[in-house]
């Protein structure tokens, strides 16, 4: 399934934008403003819950070829390109995200062609998937894992290496005790937050 | 076979030297020696373009280089700008303009790239590097002390009837280390070092296995335009140059580092972890390295040192005629993180080696600094290597080389750990050695500092007349 590998689904959304002005602005320039100031750290409306790898939004307009002959596609309108990599199936995730975010895509969409004749949960779906391509050639990190078993796997591989370091001279005994010892530390220190750098 | 023009090109990009003693001389050109108006700027562009002329004429040539002919006084000369330098010698903003960015910037402006932080910081650079006013190093290389000495009168002579146009800004020796009195390939860590050098089409080196790169699993000589602009590069391109093509075509890229060498600490921390480590200090110090001391590698020699007088002339020069893959994928012979598998990764990340051949470098430079014979060894004296490297993208190649790979490991699934010997590990840094069970290197000090240097362009000689003519036309 060329939207998927392994686990992993990459979501690929050309959304058509508006033409016509907005405030002082076309509808392309009031989107790159927004999206331009939307956080890309922790604090990212997609890192609101752990369910996404990794998210981005783009507007495009034309493509251009620097070579010879030079060539320059020109589009229909530009598009708001969408990109995202997470587990499992895409529905549940655009449900997820729906509930994150839905004031920030209300707002985003409102840039996008039609956006207005589909409404609430079901309609930003429905919008989605008739704006949706086919990936068709996905390189996902993590195949097969969720966010938050990359997250936790991050915490445990930092604090493993730091344990090793520490217990490399000790004998079985010592090891066994330190060892139990730390993975009861483990349960107890949190993973690292989602669009945090750890 | 590409047929280079030996006539044409600086030596230096050919063939190294071997020569024991060198000093490498940094000029600054004094637009404004005799005055700021144009007429007296003018008279001092004339003066610094009839210095390089004359420089020129004893700049040693790639010709006949394989015989490893040195010229009868026993010194070699060879001669690069850097970015100010070309404009202060009236090459037109039309060529300077197609320079590549990390070679206008210079290398001071690339710090935080090539992690020169903390001690490396440029602000603890040597004052001349600090003051970046370097237009021109000259190179002497000699037999001897005195051959270097002597062509260095010659050229401070010639430097003295510029009447002040141009001066000598720093002058830096360097030597190879005597031990015992014997002349060695050693630098201050006590490694053998210029083993791995690339051979690229056209150099007239022979084929070494090990050293170009893999075609089907065999070795063939890299592509000349990795190392000398005008020609066809890895990707079947002429690298990106400035016009007139005439200009570049030849000539080359060169990073000049002046990296000072913590010997103390360095030997400290090894005993320190060699005493933990199952197989000893000198079996760790050739995990860090990827060789033993004598050169020799892990990869075909990984668990003894070999006795150098024991292996036959074919063993000895066998030194590079090794893979990583297949049988070596774990690092449990030469580890994932070993200096040489990280600035020369051949096929380590598959593809037949593909991923490495458009990063390679050719190395230059020697040792500065006396030997310091087991128990006088320290951190602060100057003592360090002069490292320098050709090739006809900085930024493609060395600083791809020294971002990604010294300083970093993901490329070889190692994280953010950087190299042991060089990467500016700050007391935090970590090294895995790979075995069973694996052995961490924690808490890695920095090695090595950097105390400046620049980026270079080399010219051909028909270049370096061109600039002394002020005959460079970008049209």
């Amino acid at each position: 399934m060329p939207n998927k590998t392994g686990n992993a689904y990459g979501l690929t959304v050309l959304f058509p934008i508006k033409s016509g002005l907005v405030a002082n602005y076309d509808h392309k320039e009031a989107l790159r403003i927004f999206l331009a100031d939307l956080p890309r750290d922790e604090t990212s409306p997609f890192a609101r819950s752990a369910i996404t790898h990794f998210s981005r939004m783009v507007v495009v307009e034309k493509f251009g070829y620097n070579g010879e002959p030079s060539l320059v596609d020109d589009l229909k309108s530009p598009y708001l390109l969408w990109t995202a990599c997470f587990n499992g199936d895409l529905e549940p995730w655009l449900d997820l995200i729906w509930t994150d975010m839905s004031a920030e895509l209300k707002t985003i969409l409102g840039h996008c062609v039609a956006y207005e004749n589909y409404f609430g949960q079901q309609g930003f779906k429905n919008y989605v998937n008739r704006c949706q391509i086919e990936t068709s050639f996905l390189f996902a990190d993590y195949p097969d894992d969720t966010l938050e078993e990359v997250l936790e796997g991050l915490k445990l591989k930092k604090h493993f290496v730091d344990f090793m370091v520490d217990n490399q001279q000790s004998n079985a005994e010592t090891l066994k005790s330190n060892f139990m010892q730390w993975m009861e530390t483990m349960d107890n220190t949190p993973s690292p937050t989602p669009g945090s750098t750890y | 076979m590409t047929q280079l023009d030996m006539h044409d090109i600086q030596r230096t990009i050919v063939r190294g030297y071997r020569l024991p003693y060198a000093c490498y001389f940094f000029l600054n050109i004094r637009q404004n020696a005799k005055g700021t108006s144009a007429e007296h700027v003018a008279e001092s562009n004339v003066k610094a373009r009839a210095l390089v002329m004359a420089i020129g004429e004893k700049v040693t040539l790639a010709m006949e280089h394989w015989e490893n002919k040195i010229p009868a006084d026993g010194a070699t000369t060879n001669i690069a700008f850097t970015y100010s330098g070309l404009a202060a010698l009236g090459v037109p903003e039309g060529t300077l303009h197609e320079m590549p960015v990390e070679f206008k910037q210079g290398m001071k402006k690339r710090a935080a790239l090539l992690g020169d932080t903390g001690p490396s910081d440029p602000e603890h650079w040597d004052e001349v590097w600090r003051k970046g006013n370097v237009d021109m190093w000259v190179s002497i290389n000699g037999i001897s002390e005195d051959a270097v000495e002597n062509r260095g009168q010659w050229l401070q002579d010639l430097i003295d009837s510029t009447d002040g146009c141009v001066e000598v800004v720093y002058k830096q020796p360097a030597n190879a280390l005597k031990i015992d009195g014997e002349f060695t390939n050693k630098e201050h860590f006590g490694f053998s070092d210029g083993i791995g050098n690339p051979v690229y089409d056209g150099s007239g080196a022979p084929n070494i296995p090990g050293r170009g790169k893999l075609v089907d699993g065999k070795w063939q000589p890299l592509a000349t335009g990795e190392f000398i602009l005008g020609y066809p590069d890895e990707a079947g391109e002429i690298p990106p140059a400035p016009l007139p093509h005439v200009f570049a075509r030849n000539g080359t890229f060169m990073v000049y580092r002046k990296l000072h060498q913590r010997v103390k600490s360095f030997k400290n921390y090894l005993k320190e972890q060699g005493e933990l480590y199952p197989g000893g200090p000198d079996l760790l110090a050739a995990k860090w390295a990827g060789r033993w001391d004598n050169g020799a590698p892990l990869e075909l020699y990984p668990d003894n040192k070999p006795d150098l007088s024991a292996l036959s002339k074919e063993e000895l020069a066998n030194f590079n005629n090794f893979r990583y893959l297949p049988d070596d994928a774990d690092g449990n012979r030469c580890p994932l993180g070993a200096h040489i598998r990280r600035t020369n990764p051949r096929d380590a990340m598959g593809f037949d080696g593909k991923l490495a051949n458009r990063r390679r470098v050719i190395r230059r430079g020697l040792p500065y600094g006396d030997y310091m014979p087991p128990g006088s060894e320290t951190d602060d004296k100057e003592h360090g290597i002069i490292f320098m490297t050709l090739n006809a993208s900085i930024i493609r190649q060395f600083e791809f080389v020294q971002q990604q790979w010294i300083e970093y490991g993901n490329d070889f699934q190692l994280g953010n750990d950087k190299d042991v010997l060089i990467g500016n590990n700050n007391g935090t840094g970590k090294a895995v050695i790979q075995g069973n069970p694996p052995f961490i290197c924690a808490k890695l000090p920095h090695f090595v500092e950097c105390r400046g240097g620049d980026y270079f362009f080399i010219p051909s000689m028909t270049a370096l007349r061109l600039i002394a003519n002020q005959a460079v036309n970008p049209l």
